[in-house]
């Protein structure tokens, strides 16, 4: 058995909005292998990015953690000072492209002086600068980034969209981590460059084992490039499963639903959807937190939660139709 | 006559900091984002402009709504050169043409709640005839994209990315525009939500005999939403024609090499299967010369290396520029 690096027990996370705590996050299980990619897929605002933000505890102070407890590589980092986790943890053994890169890079600084920062750090403050800067140069080229040189002296706003994301790549590359959380980091990229950095992500794994928690939307990276697919819908993880499996046997209907949206470029009618709105945070509905979008619906399913439940070997799913 | 029409637009960069570059290149550096490009956009078309990340795409939009200055060359609406409007014809313009914005996050205001932000151009262009109606008209453009009435009421930073993109998109349509260019408008859009949009999208072009100008990295979303598409390469349109023939009978390398990564449902997905364009990452700044595909192009022969080709016609209403077709 490989070791687990990071293993997250009903983990439960709430936002405070007008003076209440809302439950953004609950019942999350999950467990990442060393040099394992784990995909998140799943409705929007359905607690993706919070859930990694909530793994490298970059949440607002509005946040918290309401239940639960989350173990890298056998550590109890909930527990771990601000001062040991930023020692410790934080761009060292764990780092993350947050979703959008706008936000990520300071604009009042050049690109390169943000990627000597993250070298510099690496370093350990032991290499000058400038010797630095030829690695930052380098690994600018790496992610496709034409006149690296030039591009160094230049500031986020003149990069453009796709630009802005290798760079977050790019950064990320750089502290080489054991567990990597990458938030849709490939959005604003074409299929061939997409394609070129999602090279770059598996030889990093295939070269120090690093385990990477891919959040995403688009189905045709994910089943090419993760090994187990985890689907959230409402702030639950509902279905997880090895990435093959998932796509031949989807168990959950939400899931089933979902791979039902995939866009075909070989047809031009109107686009399948998953019929009814997502619940408001503030106002989940009794039981199922899919039940009244479900097509399948029971009576138990208005009443009871149902939990994520092995269906088959290494396949989990949370829906009450597996009892029956 | 075309709604919009662009010609021989350019946009350089200027950079005139940083004196080694100057010394190196004897003079400031050129970012050639956009060097001569010419299309038009007939009303109720969508054109689609698709290429690699960096070719020009968000410049080439973002002149054409004059939100900056082109370096050369002329942009008509409705057969009007939308750098000499007098002023109220901008504001008549900034009405008609809207654009959702590549990154959500720019077009919202941190500081302004999302009813404000959606509200924000019916205030600015006075098409306010009654607060009580205006809520309903926040509620209903938000209904539309997908989001309930919960969502006027938060900030920004407290919205997931998909909320974001979708609040961008509300504000988009709040004024009822005949033109708006969409860059890039569902990435980050769960597929359930994504699909929605589009056939959102859809219904209110054929409503409203609305006209898209559409950038896309998702080539099933082009194939849907338009009839045009345009394929851009390191500042220039390679290829241009009715989306069919695009997705049919393409002719360009560029084109093809873009294209050939394209997987239908059925069939295995893998993006390792992926066709990577070897070769060396094309510079805006010194663009190889002669064709400046060239160095990637497995098709590439002598005279690729000197002459530039000309955006041609290949057959009516096919135009590409490469040596092969001439
Ligand atoms: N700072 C915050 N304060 C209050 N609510 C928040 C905050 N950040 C996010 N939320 C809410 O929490 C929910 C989950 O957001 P999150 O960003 O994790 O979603 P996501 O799954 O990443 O979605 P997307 O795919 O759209 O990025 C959303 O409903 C969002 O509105
Ligand atoms: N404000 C600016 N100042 C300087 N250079 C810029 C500016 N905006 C864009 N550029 C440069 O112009 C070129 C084209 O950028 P643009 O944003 O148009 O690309 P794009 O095709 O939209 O790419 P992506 O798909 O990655 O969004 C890039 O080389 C970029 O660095
Ligand atoms: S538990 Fe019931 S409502 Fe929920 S997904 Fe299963 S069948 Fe549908
Ligand atoms: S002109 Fe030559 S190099 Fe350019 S695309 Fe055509 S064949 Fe390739
Ligand atoms: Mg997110
Ligand atoms: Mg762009």
């Amino acid at each position: 058995m490989p070791d687990k690096i990071l293993k997250i027990n009903d983990l439960a996370v709430e936002y405070r909005n007008k003076g209440k705590y809302l439950r953004v996050l609950q019942d999350i299980n999950l467990e990442l292998d060393s040099g394992e990619i784990l995909a998140l897929v799943g409705e929007s605002g359905s607690g993706k990015s919070t859930l990694g933000k909530t793994i490298l505890r970059l949440l607002p102070d509005s946040a918290r953690i309401a239940e639960g407890s989350i173990f890298f590589k056998g550590k109890d980092i909930c527990n771990l000072s601000e001062k040991d986790f930023n020692d410790q943890i934080r761009g060292q053994e764990m780092a993350m492209v947050i979703q959008n890169p706008q936000n990520a890079l300071n604009p009042v600084f050049k690109v390169g002086t943000q990627i000597l920062d993250v070298l510099y750090f690496k370093s350990k403050k032991q290499k000058s600068r400038k010797e630095l800067k030829k690695e930052a140069v380098e690994i600018l080229k790496k992610v496709g980034i034409s006149d690296p040189e030039y591009r160094f002296g230049e500031y986020p706003h003149q990069f453009s969209g796709g630009m802005k994301q290798r760079v977050m790549l790019a950064m990320a590359f750089i502290s080489n981590p054991s567990l990597l959380i990458a938030d849709e980091p490939t959005t604003a990229l074409d299929l061939t460059v997409e394609a070129q950095i999602l090279n770059l992500l598996s030889n990093l794994v295939d070269e120090y084992k690093t385990s990477i928690l891919y959040i995403s939307h688009d189905l045709g990276v994910v089943a090419g490039l993760s090994d187990r697919i985890a689907v959230m819908y409402a702030g639950r993880i509902v279905e997880v499963a090895q990435t093959r499996e998932l796509f031949d046997h989807p168990n959950h209907p939400y899931t089933e639903a979902l791979l039902k949206c995939l866009p075909d470029y070989q047809k031009t009618e109107e686009l399948q959807t998953i019929p009814g709105q997502v619940p408001d945070l503030d106002n989940y509905p009794p039981g199922c937190n899919f039940h009244p979008r479900c097509s399948y619906s029971f009576g138990r399913c208005r009443q009871e939660d149902p939990r994520l439940e092995e269906i088959a070997s290494e396949h989990f799913s949370a829906c009450f139709l597996n009892d029956r | 006559m075309a709604l919009v029409e662009v010609k021989n637009l350019k946009k350089y960069f200027v950079n005139n900091d940083g004196l080694l570059y100057k010394l190196a290149n004897k003079g400031p550096i050129k970012v050639k984002a956009v060097d001569d490009v010419s299309f038009k956009i007939e009303k109720e078309d969508t054109l689609a402009v698709v290429g690699e990340s960096g070719c020009g795409k968000t410049t080439v939009a973002r002149s054409v709504l004059r939100l900056i200055e082109p370096t050369a060359g002329e942009i008509l609406y409705r057969g009007r050169s939308i750098n000499n409007f007098d002023k109220q014809e901008l504001k008549v313009f900034r009405e008609d043409a809207q654009m959702i914005l590549q990154d959500p996050r720019s077009s919202l205001n941190p500081r302004f709640i999302v009813e404000e932000i959606v509200s924000e151009p019916l205030y600015i262009h006075d098409q306010i005839k009654d607060d009580l109606n205006l809520l309903d008209r926040v509620w209903e453009l938000l209904d539309l994209v997908g989001l309930s009435k919960r969502y006027s009421e938060l900030f920004p930073h407290e919205l997931s990315g998909g909320q974001a993109r979708r609040v961008g998109i509300a504000r988009a349509l709040a004024l009822q525009p005949e033109f708006i260019v969409c860059d890039e408008p569902t990435s980050g859009l769960d597929i359930s939500i994504m699909s929605a949009v589009l056939n959102l999208m859809k219904k209110l072009q054929q409503e409203y005999q609305l006209t898209y100008l559409w950038i896309s990295h998702n080539l099933h979303e082009v194939r849907y939403i338009s009839n045009k598409v345009a394929v851009m390469y390191l500042g220039k349109i390679v290829e241009i024609t009715d989306t069919d023939t695009i997705f049919n009978n393409s002719v360009h390398p560029y084109t093809e090499a873009l294209f050939s990564s394209l997987r239908g449902i059925n069939d295995d997905w893998n993006y390792k299967e992926r066709e990577i364009i070897q070769g060396e990452v094309p510079s805006p700044i010194n663009p190889p010369p002669g064709c400046s595909f060239h160095p990637r192009c497995k098709y590439s022969f002598d005279k690729c290396k000197k002459i530039e080709p000309e955006l041609k016609a290949v057959e009516a209403g096919h135009l590409t520029a490469c040596h092969l077709y001439n």
